[in-house]
């Protein structure tokens, strides 16, 4: 498999504070990678990085094989690359229907249009439509965002990311807050969803990371201390050491 | 010579007196992040309450009480008004304050009428102190003077040597963090308030016989504190007393200037035959142009360096 | 096309309305206001798209319609005297229109750099040296005598001169609708539709694809046209355009207009614009104090409800579309917290009344009238009786409010359960 997502030697400091340390990793098209790691490690960061909203302070980033480091975060976004966040970012006053639907109109060439009606647009509308029978929304679209349950606005926030049909999708702890129940159905909307994709995913349910991801990287301090399949990244004495809590009876 | 030298006093003089006016302004914006539209207003409160003392009391009673009532009249202000309006934003806060611009300009007009009141220098201090090169400088602008520059050194004493000056500035770069660590933030925000409204109270007190108080005092001088705290930089005494002093001298001199591009051509020999409308432009001097600096370089900061001349935070 | 018309109905329905009320109301006072609503109304709309619509505060809005006011009236005069060639008067609010776009461009490509308060302050920047500049270059903007014009010149198609004010009043109607309707229009385009995006949430519209630096530009250009095509029919309708109409003053009367109509809503402005110019027409005779209530309500409004008066009613909207019944609940403790507020604000009145009174005219003899009874403001007894109501009314709102407040958050919760699945 080919390459989608390359950091290349990336650091990234606040200040003195050096966050992210010559990190460097490759994610390979199609799969599902996960990112753990204890609170602090700069996970967070990583996404804003990758997306543009900080600038590196050292190193590239590259999207199949073009660079981004210095792009901004909206041209990043056109090129394909989404990510949802971690405290549910969506627009409160707007529809659930009007939220896919914004997420859509740049990727379905409509851009800062001034002459046609999204309402008429036959095609933006099946495509919203479809998105929220998915995200098993379809029954709350006209109500405004801000009044949904946190586990309906989690899955909103996912559904804006995927709405722009991006190759590349990033979720920053998409099942933090949720009940078991909620988390199993996201799960199941996050397999469906990342089918043909490259999905990078941040979590710090154990469940989750090792029902779906691919391969694991795990991030402590700045720094990929491995990267390898589930069963070696449970298996490896250093992740252990630092995140998983070693076992006492080996 | 002489008229430089002159001219230099007068802009130092206006230039202290809008880093009074600016001072308070600065710490609150600084701060809270709230730009006080009114803030000129309670400039012009201040002037009034002190012709109304004055009246009664005389200036000297007036010089003391009218900034503390001043004071309290923004501290109110604050609690009950600008304290429910942080919640919904910044531009939330800015219109409260341009509402409340509005309403003192009113309530001013409605008390005290239209026409300028007879607020005047007190006599006893109506006389030339002493004159330099054949221009006198009266002794109430030197009062006033030492009274700004005394302002300047106390503000700076309480920020740099006191523990409340201390948290002053802490919440004037961190207000979050301050809150989290105890601090009665509300509070201490409520005082920094009341005394920047006083400040600017007791800068009305000053000027006010100088000036001419009226209702557009607010309107004419408002805008102009906003250009000095935001060329100096937002939350900057320094940079509040420097801007100060370059806006007044921008302003002083510029207006003495009759220069205009077809004068300096003039004076390089060249002579420009221009018709038409352009006529017009060539023949603009800088002291036409006057007003518009201040505002000019207003934009082109906002624009191009938000944090002003030695600013901690971004507008 | 059948569909058409039904979604244009509306429209076509109040434009009708409109069209006929100077048969009601053919005064020359009344013609003459509803021409002036006609305008502001176009202006309103125009600046909403920039404050509701955009989420940008801008102090300057004045500029284009003052500036496509004078550029008009040198239109006009220019036409009067033949030195420039005859433009149908018809067609003058697409000359504003124009001036407003190009100056919208220019300045909103410098302002939207910057966001929030920082952007207000430049657009403060800007309206003090627009004004500065009208009084300043006195050969085109005649300094603080304006410039007067007629609007009785050229050719008369139809016989249509626009002297008499029921023929100016109906070329407003015509470009008030028009305006507003494309403005209505644009809310529903991708980039209206992005607009409200970039104002609820900057960030994730650039997640999404979207340079919100340009969705901004475009707004305030967009903005100023139609504030521009306003001031040229400002300009016709006063024959005069002086410093006032690009000043703060202006910039602030709109926004007290589309602020206190309620930012949130479409119909906002347009509220605030026909309410705030009857008031001004009206109230400003009966009393001193028309323009001090008029801030007290705008800090008030900006205090406790920061969606205006549309915004009020709109909060309801997911009530109404979950369970209608609900609103039944609230009538009551609003009604009581209503009337414990009005008691309140007779009160004040009252006194501010009072105040005027005493202060501005002969320092007050005699009696004033304030709801139409007569009080004697130098007698102790009527401030006597109105802080009374002020001071019952406090108490009475400590008690009214918060059961208000109460039956409210119920209804809302009891919409949220119903809606989550």
């Amino acid at each position: 498999m080919t390459d989608i997502l390359k950091l290349l030697n990336i650091s990234k400091s606040f200040g003195p504070a050096q966050i992210i340390r010559n990190l460097s990793l490759n994610i390979k098209k199609g799969e599902r990678h996960a990112i753990i790691g204890p609170n602090g490690a700069g996970k967070s960061t990583l996404f804003h990085l990758i997306t543009g909203h900080h600038k590196l302070t050292a190193g590239k980033i590259l999207l199949e094989n073009e660079e981004i480091s210095s792009l901004d975060t909206h041209t990043i976004s056109r090129k394909g690359l989404a990510r949802s966040f971690q405290v549910t970012n969506i627009f409160p006053r707007m529809t659930v229907a009007e939220n896919i639907r914004c997420g859509m109109l740049w990727s379905k060439n409509l851009k800062y249009s001034i002459f046609r009606l999204v309402d008429k647009d036959k095609n933006l509308n099946d495509s919203t439509n479809d998105l929220l029978n998915q995200l098993s929304l379809r029954h709350c679209a006209h109500i405004p965002a801000g009044l949904l349950s946190y586990a309906d606005q989690r899955s909103l926030e996912i559904g804006i990311t995927i709405a722009s049909g991006a190759n590349t999708i990033m979720l920053d702890e998409p099942t933090s807050g949720m009940s078991n129940s909620e988390t199993a159905r996201a799960v199941t909307l996050i397999k469906k969803i990342s089918e043909k994709r490259t999905l990078v995913i941040v979590e710090h349910d154990m469940g989750v990371v090792f029902d779906l991801a691919d391969r694991i990287s795990v991030l402590v301090y700045g720094e990929i201390i491995c990267t390898d399949t589930p069963e070696k990244v449970r298996e490896n004495q250093a992740v252990q050491e630092a995140y998983l809590g070693t076992e006492r009876n080996r | 010579m002489d008229v430089i030298l002159f001219t230099v006093f007068n802009s130092v003089l206006y230039g202290m007196l809008l880093f009074m006016l600016s001072s308070g302004l600065t710490l609150i914006f600084g701060m809270m992040g709230i730009l006080n539209f009114a803030h000129a207003s309670f400039f012009m409160l201040g002037a009034y309450f002190a012709y109304q003392i004055s009246e009664i009391l005389g200036f000297y009673p007036a010089l003391f009480i009218a900034p503390i009532i001043i004071a309290f009249c923004g501290a109110l202000v604050e609690r009950y008004g600008l304290r429910r309006v942080h919640k919904f934003g910044h531009v939330a806060e800015l219109l409260f304050t341009f509402g409340l611009f509005y309403i003192i300009e009113e309530i001013v007009q409605m008390i005290w009428g239209k026409v300028p009141v007879g607020y005047h220098i007190p006599l006893s201090m109506d006389f030339p102190l002493f004159t330099l090169m054949g221009m006198s400088y009266p002794a109430y602008q030197m009062f006033t003077l030492t009274i700004s520059v005394a302002i300047f050194l106390g503000l700076f004493a309480i920020l740099t040597k006191t523990r409340a000056g201390l948290i002053i500035k802490a919440a004037l770069t961190h207000p979050e963090i301050v809150s989290s660590l105890g601090h009665n933030v509300p509070k201490v925000f409520m005082m920094v308030f009341g005394l920047g409204c006083g400040l600017a109270g007791l800068a009305g007190v000053l000027a006010g016989n100088t000036l001419g108080t009226e209702p557009a005092m607010a309107l004419m001088l408002g805008p102009i504190v906003f250009v000095v705290i935001v060329v100096g930089g937002l939350g900057s005494l320094k940079g509040a007393l420097v801007a100060s002093i370059l806006i007044g001298l921008m302003q002083t001199f510029a207006i003495s200037l009759d220069y205009s591009i077809n004068s300096v051509m003039e004076l390089l020999g060249l002579t420009l035959d221009i018709e038409s409308l352009w006529h017009i432009l060539v023949d603009l001097t800088i002291s036409q142009l006057a007003p518009i600096l201040p505002y000019l370089l207003l934009v082109v900061i906002l624009i191009a360096r938000p944090r002003g001349l030695f600013g901690t935070r971004d507008v | 096309m059948v569909t058409f018309i039904k979604s244009i109905s509306s429209w076509i329905i109040i434009a009708g309305i409109a069209a006929l009320l100077p048969l009601v109301f053919d005064s020359y006072f009344a013609l003459t206001l509803l021409s002036k609503m006609g305008v502001l109304i176009m202006f309103a709309v125009a600046y909403n798209m920039l404050l509701g619509q955009g989420g940008m505060l801008s102090f300057g809005h004045a500029i284009y319609f003052g500036f496509a006011g004078y550029v008009s009236v040198h239109v006009l005069n220019g036409i009067g005297e033949e030195t420039l060639p005859y433009i149908p008067i018809v067609l003058l609010p697409i000359i504003g229109a124009i001036i407003g776009l190009c100056l919208g461009i220019i300045i909103g490509y410098l302002s939207t750099r910057r966001a929030g308060t920082a952007f207000a302050m430049i657009s403060l920047g800007f309206c003090e040296m627009a004004t500065a500049l009208t009084l300043i270059f006195v050969v085109f903007f005649n300094g603080e005598d304006g410039i007067q014009t007629d609007r009785v010149v050229g050719p008369e198609p139809f016989g249509v001169s626009f002297g008499p004010q029921v023929e100016v009043y109906y070329l407003i109607l015509f470009w008030s609708v028009l305006t507003v309707a494309l403005m209505y229009f644009l809310t529903k385009t991708p980039f209206g539709r992005m607009s409200n995006a970039v104002r609820d949430n900057p960030e994730r519209a650039a997640f999404i694809g979207y340079n919100v630096r340009h969705v901004r530009w475009l707004a305030f250009s967009l903005s100023a046209m139609f504030a521009g095509a306003a001031g040229s029919l400002h300009a016709l309708n006063y024959e005069h355009i002086g410093f006032e109409s690009v000043s703060l003053i202006q910039s602030g009367a709109v926004l007290f207009m589309v602020f206190i109509g309620g930012v949130g809503h479409f119909l906002g402005p347009i509220i605030g614009a026909i309410g705030l110019t009857y008031l001004d027409s009206t109230l400003a005779d009966i009393t001193e104090a028309w323009l001090l209530y008029l801030g007290l309500t705008f800090a008030t409004i900006v205090a406790f409800a920061p969606g205006g008066l549309a915004g009020l009613i709109v909060m309801h909207g997911p009530i109404v579309s979950t369970n209608k019944t609900l609103l039944i609940g609230l009538i009551k403790p609003y009604l009581a917290a209503i009337g414990s507020t009005l008691l309140g604000l007779l009160g004040t009145i009252g006194i501010i009344e009072m105040l005027y009174f005493r202060s501005l005219i002969s320092k007050g003899e005699g009696e004033v009238v304030i709801f139409w009874t007569e009080f004697n403001a130098n007698g102790i007894l009527s401030w006597i009786i109105f802080f009374a109501a002020i001071i019952i009314s406090i108490f009475l709102c400590k008690i009214t409010y918060p059961k208000a407040r109460e039956s409210w958050d119920h209804a809302i919760s009891v919409v949220k359960s119903e809606i989550s699945s």
